[in-house]
């Protein structure tokens, strides 16, 4: 249906419309939304909205601070009121506080902090954006019917959406494509230089420096293609800061923004440290009216493609650029403080609640993971592997543990966690428990329908499913997680307990049923019986799920599996390192070098046509067969190294540095390469990936060890027999369940007594002769 | 004077008692706590937490293994601790070793202790608030707080949280003066990057104690009592 009578940017001017919410932030007076309708026609309008964060502390502080906000600011209206403590269960006064200019509410939250710091402020640091969509029941990429005066001021807005809707109508959205032309992977920042690829509906422009300048032709494209969307590659570190320099230093304009008022936001990037790990996140361009995602910045449009984006950007209520780039933990955090917030609980700023003391027992107890059961080695035939369905989400759910509900004070009867003792409140359900069951119940109805769904929107619904998966795959992990406001030790320590108890039971169950555990793992078993059949295993499945009341669903049963030892210990069984190949002839893949970032891509390559051939096998005999074929390949790959007719670009080496280039103690071909794009004048922050190719593994000299992808050149060639020795490791996987052939021995006379202990077989021999 | 330490400014104590340093950096302690008194006097043995004072130690990234050391004497005394573990680095399993080292269960040990974890400096900092409440349920006689302010240093905090924050902690720390507490603090503050130093100093002003340890050339510790200030009233 057309839009009719409204304010519109081109200059048309109607009543009301109908259009999706595509982008919307804080203004001084209210909310900026963008909206576009089925023409893929954009409106920019104006809604009131004063958000408001919440006060606590002793009664006389606060009406200190009620008084000093009005003698400050007629920005803020104040209120006493009651809201909810979530651990406590219980209203307490708070001082409400309304910020009437939405874009300076962190501002003002700062103010109350620095006026008096003993005071306890909630909700104060959350999105305006998301507060705005809570309150008027909306959200990214929502359809909305909206009446508006001809300022473009909202005088009403009705969502015409859910977002828990399975199927949905998407805006037409204007997308244009950026990217530098060449290896994708590589981050430019490294000096590479390249062309500016432009794309949009299926049309290609090449900017470079020989023409004119590639900022004022991309301000051209802009104005005359106006795209709802720019899809980068490299665009938040690289594409756009250096188009928005060069447009400066021409004092040209270039319109990124849809909306003039408002400047490009753009954030540095910075290092920190998650899990142990050094990480880098890069700076970000945010635009307003207009969506800008890069895709080497954004692991669910990465992972998940736009359908996923949308989806999370419509889940979480985050608006979309902010959802592409920040983690699925934030998604789920949003998600709980939205259900937080229409219960009336305050949402605190930081994670404060702690752990409970302990005795030092029990916390060795607690403190504990998932089961593991170590995988039996090498080939196994027909085995079946059984995936507990988002157990840890499953358990969260079906059992109602969320921080707040473990150890309540209200139910000191009731059900006790297995191991623990931990109890589990039976008055209210626990706010990650109702998020967690909404998704995975969406989840599932999905997985229904794409059965009978055509394959294009099925794609798009996998892709959909696929974003929720990583909104479930974080919920556990933010229940112990330091940043997570609604987090608490003891309902993660909960959950991996009845996960704990679980496996084990489900264990039992097959054991009972004759059937063999080949390897377990947290929430998966790899079980196998002599001559079993799929309805064997469905079988098991449906009776470990009645057992355990939480969903159990066969992953696949493996033509074969063949589990791998420990790359130091060639007899240790390590978990999830394996390759198995499925039913349907899919191999399954983990821990090989194909499933690391970091190998060359030559590696890789090899080792995915290797299994393509490996899973033509059956059975060991035939899997023996294949191999022969698999090693004419490897040779190959081999005659193309030692031949030197490899594609450099395959042979790239990717791996993240720890540490400032100048920091390296030691001179391992990492810290080579990163010193060698430093003195190149590259600025290199610890958890940034770097690719280099390996010129000469044993060069006495350091520097000639390596050399930085983007500083190679031909004549600096490739070391060909460590990529050959790479080469030879990476193949070994595939021939490590085949024994090695036993030297022949050959029937003497002289049979020695430590041949009869090693061939008992040669006693029989020995004593039948005469 | 109040406490164990002598009001000398620099006294270093050479112990009796070396372990072993492996790769240069990493630090493994395996003794027989019951031999690291043998040469001092009770006054001046620094595994002795001063009576009703706040102490800190500091000075080696091992500070919060190191406290595993300063339990055994109060726990064979049996004296109830309550220990904060802003480092994350509690080791039960040690704590069991000392008991059976002593031939003591390791569960009449464990009925001794109550541990609790911080894993952000709000967490901590909530945990020394409400240190008066838990006293209620397990009345502790001695409190060890690890990663105090080192816990405090994390990037992902605005400063000026990280101030606040802080500034509660050492408030609660005060508080705490009408309980009959030794107060043991274990901070790696020092080997610590970060323009927050000055938490360690506020931190030391307020103590009572401080305690430098150090690993000498030798591979043997070094206690230096920088700071001797009773605060408490006895």
């Amino acid at each position: 249906m057309p839009s009719r009578r409204f304010f519109r940017t081109q200059g048309c001017f109607v009543k009301s419309l109908q259009g999706w919410i595509l982008d919307l932030y804080p203004n001084q007076h209210g909310m900026t939304l963008w909206l576009i309708d089925r023409n893929q026609s954009h409106y920019r309008l104006t809604d009131s909205f004063a958000p408001a964060f919440y006060v606590s502390g002793p009664e006389e502080r606060l009406i200190q601070l009620r008084d000093a906000a009005q003698r400050k600011t007629t920005e803020l209206r104040t209120r006493f009121t009651e809201r909810t403590d979530l651990w406590l269960n219980a209203s307490r006064q708070v001082l409400e506080v309304s910020v009437l200019r939405p874009s300076n509410f962190i501002g003002w939250g700062r103010w109350v902090h620095r006026l008096d710091s003993k005071l306890q402020l909630y909700n104060s640091d959350l999105m305006v954006a998301s507060l705005y969509c809570w309150e008027k029941r909306l959200f990214p990429l929502s359809f909305v019917e909206v009446e508006a005066d001809h300022d473009g001021q909202v005088l009403s807005i009705a969502c015409r959406d859910d977002e828990w809707a399975l199927d949905y109508e998407m805006p037409p959205l204007k997308i244009m494509q950026i990217r530098l032309s060449g290896l994708a992977r590589i981050d430019p920042t490294h000096g590479r230089r390249a062309a500016l690829e432009i794309e949009m509906d299926g049309t290609c422009w090449e900017l470079d420096e020989t023409g004119e300048p590639p900022a004022i032709q991309f301000a051209g494209l802009l104005k005359r293609h106006d795209p709802d969307v720019i899809l980068s590659e490299w665009g938040d570190s690289t594409i756009l800061p250096l188009l928005r320099q060069q447009a400066e230093r021409l004092r040209s304009s270039l319109p990124l923004n849809r909306d003039e008022s408002a400047a490009v936001q753009q954030s540095r990037g910075r290092s920190y440290t998650s899990y142990g790990r050094i990480l880098f996140k890069a700076s970000s361009i945010t635009l307003f009216g207009r969506i800008h995602v890069d895709k080497q910045n954004s692991f669910i449009s990465e992972k998940c493609d736009f359908a996923g984006l949308w989806e999370l950007a419509r889940l979480t209520k985050l608006p979309i650029q902010y959802a592409a780039r920040t983690t699925t933990g934030t998604g789920i955090s949003y998600m709980q403080m939205e259900l937080a917030h229409r219960d009336g609980v305050l949402i605190p700023e930081q994670k404060a609640e702690p752990e409970d003391p302990k005795r030092p027992d029990e916390l060795l107890v607690a403190d504990r993971g998932g089961l593991v059961f170590v995988p039996k080695l090498g080939f196994t035939p027909n085995v079946a592997e059984l995936d507990f369905v988002s157990q840890f989400p499953s358990i969260m759910a079906r059992f109602n543990i969320s921080p707040e509900t473990v150890n309540c004070a209200c139910c000191p009867d009731a059900p006790r966690i297995p191991e623990l003792g931990y109890r589990i409140c039976q008055k209210r359900r626990g706010i990650t428990s109702r998020v967690v069951e909404r998704l995975i119940a969406k989840r599932c109805e999905l997985k229904k329908l794409l059965k009978t769904t055509p394959p294009d929107t099925a794609l798009r619904m996998k892709l959909q499913r696929d974003s929720m998966k990583w909104l479930l795959v974080c919920c556990f992990g933010y229940t112990g997680y330091k940043n997570a406001r609604f987090g608490k030790i003891e309902a993660h320590e909960a959950i991996n307990a009845v996960a704990r108890e679980t496996l084990l039971v489900a264990k039992e169950i097959a054991e009972a049923d004759g059937f063999e555990l080949i390897h377990a793992l947290v929430d998966s078993l790899y079980v196998w019986k002599e001559g079993a059949t799929r309805e064997d295993y469905e079988r098991l499945s449906h009776e470990i799920e009645n057992r355990t009341r939480l969903p159990l669903a066969i992953e696949s049963v493996y033509r074969y599996v063949v589990f791998l030892p420990s790359k130091q210990y060639a007899d240790v069984p390590v978990p999830n390192r394996f390759f198995a190949v499925g039913e349907d002839g899919e191999p399954k893949i983990r821990g090989l070098e194909c499933r690391r970032h970091d190998t060359p891509p030559l590696l890789a390559r090899m080792q995915h046509e290797v299994l393509a051939i490996l899973a033509e096998a059956h059975d060991y005999d035939s899997y023996l067969r294949k191999l022969d074929i698999a090693r004419a390949v490897f040779a190959n790959y081999e005659d193309l190294l030692a031949n030197g007719e490899v594609d450099i670009r395959e042979l790239v080496v990717s791996k993240r540095i720890t540490r400032e280039p100048r920091d390296y103690q030691k001179a391992g071909v990492t810290a080579i390469a990163a010193q060698q794009l430093f003195g190149s004048g590259v600025k290199l922050r610890p958890g940034q990936n770097i690719e280099y190719v390996i010129t000469n593994a044993e060069a006495h000299v350091p520097n000639d060890r390596v050399r930085a992808y983007a500083l190679w050149e031909g004549w600096f060639g490739y070391d060909r027999k460590k990529y050959a020795a790479m080469l030879r490791e990476a193949f070994e996987p595939f021939v490590l369940c085949v024994p090695k052939r036993a030297e022949p021995v050959l029937l003497s006379d002289s049979i020695s007594e430590n041949d009869l202990k090693r061939f008992p077989l040669f006693s029989a021999l020995v004593t039948s002769r005469p | 004077m109040h406490g164990n330490y002598p009001a000398s400014r620099r006294l270093t104590f050479r112990l009796v008692f070396a372990y072993p340093v492996l790769g240069g950096k990493q630090v493994v302690m395996s003794l027989l706590v019951s031999a690291v008194n043998a040469d001092q006097p009770a006054v001046q043995n620094p595994w002795v937490l001063p009576k009703r004072a706040l102490t800190v130690f500091y000075g080696c990234p091992e500070m919060p293994r190191l406290s595993h050391y300063f339990l055994p004497r109060p726990l064979f005394a049996n004296k109830q601790i309550l220990y904060l573990d802003g480092a994350n680095q509690i080791s039960p399993l040690l704590l069991a070793s000392f008991a059976r080292e002593r031939g003591v269960d390791p569960s009449s040990v464990n009925s001794l202790i109550r541990v609790a974890r911080a894993f952000t400096c709000f967490q901590l900092t909530e945990l020394v608030r409400r240190v008066p409440e838990t006293l209620k349920k397990f009345s502790a006689d001695v409190l060890i707080v690890t990663a105090l302010p080192d816990l405090y240093f994390d990037e992902d905090v605005r400063d000026r949280e990280a101030r606040a924050s802080f500034e509660h902690a050492l408030e609660g720390l005060v508080n705490l003066a009408p309980h009959s507490l030794s107060v043991a603090i274990f901070s790696d503050a020092t080997s610590f990057k970060t323009k927050r130093r000055d938490f360690f100093q506020r931190l030391r002003n307020q103590a009572d104690h401080v305690v430098k340890v150090e690993s000498t050339p030798e591979n043997k510790l070094s206690f230096t009592c920088e700071k001797n200030t009773p605060l408490l009233p006895a």
